[in-house]
């Protein structure tokens, strides 16, 4: 006996379906290679068995033809399936399942991908279990069973993704299960078809659209086929061209594989290649760690995913290498620098959980020719995927290039000794429930606010913002690092701007030494500008010997060299001198007080400016040490 | 690898050495055009060596011959490997002048400047020159492409970095609007005219101009401009320019 198509029968009132709805899922973004990619190891790399060994992950691409299509064609048993697909390709959604068949009849020929991974689960569970490895990837739609709230994908999107690239909607599994099952013998073999919902000729019975393919218990009309076990199972694999090595694991064989969105269709070559460099570009880390092996296999042969290959990653792994030796100061090319982003993990609905803790955030100042990903912050938890790049480029003006990695959850202590710790489960939980069914980046999703009380929304939305912060600190030209005022004042008040560019006289930037507030705006009535502000030493040690004011225009966010003068400009400061001399041909507002001050106030107007265009106030501040008087 | 040697012209790099860091692009083109191109260039005695006039003249058939859409245009590999592997030699024909051994920065974004940066690349820049300013041709082909506007700019060096080092002309009106009106042959008629008494050089001019009017593109959306106002505004800052009236530093 070898297996057969069966397709469940519905009543005609019942709700039908068209097109795969994981179509719809992914639609958003573009659903290339890479969420194939990202999708299908995510799922191995979740179902790794708790040991010391790796997930191993190998795509096999083949093309079959001729003789040898005949027969895989035959094993799977496609005259039932075609009588359904031919059914079902009437409707305006089969469409692409009709276009399918066309090219196979063509090119006489039909490409299969098989993915195999060995060292994980299997596909464990009851045929008919409420929440298994096996219902879930076979059977359901939008479930997830992974084990534990951590696992890189928890919506089970990674399944539906499969018949979304096989042109026939038609996905075959072969798996081998790591605890053995009560009744039955690996390995375990089922198939399954997604076809639209269709009436049989006479338009008598309606098929539900879903289809399997196993072994039929009775000759009860729309009864589901069950998996095939043991022996059975391995010669029908064996003309499937789906066995599997011994040791538990998984391979799953899509049918017709093609690329939904691709405008022409690769070749094998290609597509490997493909493959293997979204596997680095996405697990570099769990691949780096040991905890995955991806290898692609074309005619025959092997090809293992090494992060060697790709030099564009080890700018990332660096950062883990070389994190015990970090800087403070990213002086060098290959230089890393850490820092704490700060999370605020909110409580549980139900009272569990909340946590105020950290992610750990690395940074890498990039060698010349190291472009590609170049300022970009991989944000990465404990799953070993990356969840996103986040594109970090002129994060301040001229800023040192720099790559970047987000450890979070379990994956903080990466690169040190340390375990994690309990706090770092808590983040990881979180962050997985921030993580939408494309798991793609971190945001407020609604899992998170189905489950996490108040803060939520703060905690996930401040991460970028709070890296943003860190790497201007870490990244920024100048060396003017250290205490920058509140954030307002660092864009309104330019302080020592001046003393950039080789003034070796003085001790260290004024930014490190002052603080204050300025305040500009224009004014309708007198068709000028009206600015006023406080400065004062940051230490009891100094006092202020100058403030020079200057009013520059902006363009594209950077400033100009055009200057618009001072016209006037007063102190409310007992004992200061004003004057308003020109620099470089334009008048500025300089108050140079009496000796012992510390803390100096101004308020002045511009000249009449017709032109109103965006306008700041710099303040440059000459500070010294307390003189005795 | 783009070390000072390779810089002043001393070592070659092949594809062979930069094999593990090249990708295909998915398609070929002959490049052969521009090969001859420069050749006519090289060869042309009213062209000398480092001379802005290389970028306009090479441009159309640059342009013509890398058909590119502007995302691929957008991959800096693409142009590090034209410049690094494909036509080292042009780029030390065109800009040799500025390398310096001390500080090989300027040299270095010859070769390998790209991306979102349209200034640096000696070939990307002429490019992106060309991508902002052409007119498309009644037909639409691209041998039907009208790239006068283009050479205006390319071989007036002060207005084609103005205009590809700013972001306010990656919009095509701006851009065309700027061509038009601060070109040589433009700002030559005006003088003759003698509407101005002193008008300062071509290059102050474009040099202010276009600094005005980003300045005045912090309070106005660009976008928001239709174009007879683009032209408007410039025309109005580039007056006021050549009167000498607007607020010299």
């Amino acid at each position: 006996m070898s297996g057969q198509w069966g397709f469940t029968t519905s009543r005609p009132t019942d709700a039908r379906y068209g097109d795969d709805v994981a179509k719809y899922a992914m639609s958003h973004g573009e659903p290339g290679l890479k969420t194939f990619v990202r999708e299908v190891l995510q799922n191995s790399n979740d179902a790794r068995l708790d040991n010391d060994q790796p997930a191993r992950v190998t795509f096999k691409l083949e093309s079959l033809e001729g003789d040898e299509a005949i027969e895989y064609l035959r094993a799977l048993d496609i005259d039932t399936w075609s009588e359904h697909a031919k059914l079902a390709t009437d409707t305006e959604s089969g469409k692409h399942i009709a276009e399918a068949i066309k090219r196979i009849k063509d090119d006489e020929k039909i490409r299969i991908l098989t993915i195999e991974d060995q060292n994980t689960e299997g596909l464990l569970g009851e045929e008919n279990a409420d929440e298994s490895n096996f219902t879930a990837l076979v059977r359901d739609v939008l479930f997830s069973s992974k084990s534990g709230d951590t696992a890189g994908g928890s919506y089970g999107l990674g399944k539906a993704v499969l018949w979304l690239y096989s042109g026939l909607s038609l996905v075959m599994f072969n798996s081998t299960l790591s605890e053995p099952d009560p009744k039955d013998q690996s390995p375990r073999l089922i198939g399954r078809t997604r076809l639209p919902t269709h009436k049989s000729e006479d338009g008598d019975t309606v098929y539900q659209g879903h289809g399997w393919y196993g072994g039929l218990n009775g000759d009860e009309e729309g009864a589901r086929p069950e998996s095939i076990w043991g022996e059975e199972a391995e010669s029908i694999a064996d003309e499937l061209q789906l066995s599997r090595p011994d040791g538990p694991g998984t391979s799953i064989q899509v049918v017709d594989f093609r690329v939904p969105t691709a405008e022409e269709r690769l070749e094998d070559e290609e597509l490997a290649d493909q493959i293997t460099e979204m596997a680095i570009e996405w697990f570099w880390p769990a691949i780096y760690r040991g905890d995955l092996e991806v290898a692609v296999e074309v005619e025959g042969e092997t090809k293992q995913a090494s992060i060697d290959e790709y030099p564009q990653y080890e700018p990332f792994t660096s950062c883990l290498d070389d994190r015990v030796d970090s800087v403070s100061q990213l002086d060098e090319p290959g230089d890393v620098a850490q820092a704490a982003i700060s999370l605020d993990v909110p409580e549980k609905n139900d009272g569990s959980g909340g946590a105020d803790t950290q992610l750990d955030l690395l940074v890498r100042r990039a060698d010349t020719g190291e472009y590609q990903h170049r300022n970009e912050v991989a944000f990465v938890r404990g799953a070993g995927m990356v969840v996103e790049y986040y594109d970090r480029d002129r994060v301040v003006v001229g800023n040192q290039d720099f790559h970047a990695v987000l450890l979070g959850g379990r994956a903080r202590p990466w690169g040190t000794d340390e375990s994690p710790r309990d706090e770092d489960t808590t983040v990881e939980e979180f962050l997985t429930a921030a993580e939408p069914p494309q798991h793609d980046e971190w945001v407020r999703t609604e899992t998170l606010a189905n489950t996490y009380s108040r803060g939520f929304r703060t905690a996930v939305e401040g991460i970028k913002s709070d890296v943003t912060e860190t790497l201007r600190g870490l990244v920024a030209p100048d060396v003017d690092r250290g205490t920058t005022g509140p954030q307002r004042l660092g864009n309104r008040f330019n302080i020592g701007n001046e003393s950039r560019g080789g003034r070796s006289d003085r001790e260290s930037p004024s930014s490190q030494r002052v603080t204050g507030s300025t305040n500009i705006s224009f004014d309708e009535v007198y068709t000028h500008w009206s600015f006023n502000g406080e400065v004062e030493p940051l230490s009891d040690q100094n006092e202020i010997r100058a403030v020079t004011v200057s009013l520059i225009r902006m363009a594209e966010e950077r400033a100009t060299s055009d200057r618009l003068p001072v016209q006037n400009i007063s102190s409310d400061t007992a004992g200061v001198s004003i004057s308003l001399p020109e620099q470089n041909g334009v008048q500025v507002g300089r108050l140079e007080p009496a000796p012992g001050t510390s803390k100096i106030s101004f308020e002045g107007v511009s000249t009449e400016d017709h032109r109103q265009v965006e306008t700041r106030l710099k303040v440059s501040v000459d500070v010294a040490e307390r003189r005795d008087e | 690898m783009i070390d000072n040697r390779f810089l002043a012209g001393e070592r070659e790099l092949t594809e062979d050495d930069l094999g593990p860091y090249l990708q295909p692009l998915g398609r070929s083109i002959d490049l052969s055009p521009i090969d001859e191109r420069i050749e006519e260039i090289r060869a042309d005695d009213d062209i000398d060596a480092q001379d802005s006039l290389i970028d306009a003249e090479l441009a159309p058939t640059l342009h013509r011959t890398l058909d590119l859409t502007r995302n691929e245009a957008a991959d800096a590999g693409l142009w590090h490997y034209l410049c690094v592997v494909r036509f080292p030699e042009f780029v030390h024909y065109r800009w040799d002048h500025v390398f310096d051994p001390e500080s090989p920065g300027n040299m270095e974004e010859k070769f390998l400047g790209a991306g979102t940066d349209a200034y640096s690349n000696a070939l990307h820049r002429i490019w992106w020159g060309a991508e902002l300013t052409y007119e498309e041709g009644e037909s639409g082909e691209v041998e039907d492409r009208d790239y006068s506007r283009t050479k205006q700019v390319l071989r007036f060096q002060e207005l084609a970095n103005d205009v590809l080092d700013h972001d306010f002309a990656r919009y095509i009106p701006v851009t065309h609007a700027c061509g038009d009106l601060l070109c040589h042959d433009t700002l030559n008629e005006i003088k003759e005219e003698g509407t101005y008494d002193d008008p300062p050089s071509n290059s102050n001019i474009v040099s202010r101009t276009t600094t005005l009017l980003r300045e005045e593109l912090t309070v106005r959306r660009v976008e928001m401009m239709d174009d007879d106002d683009i032209v408007e505004t410039i025309e109005e800052l580039r007056d006021d320019v050549m009167r000498r009236e607007a607020g010299w530093s």
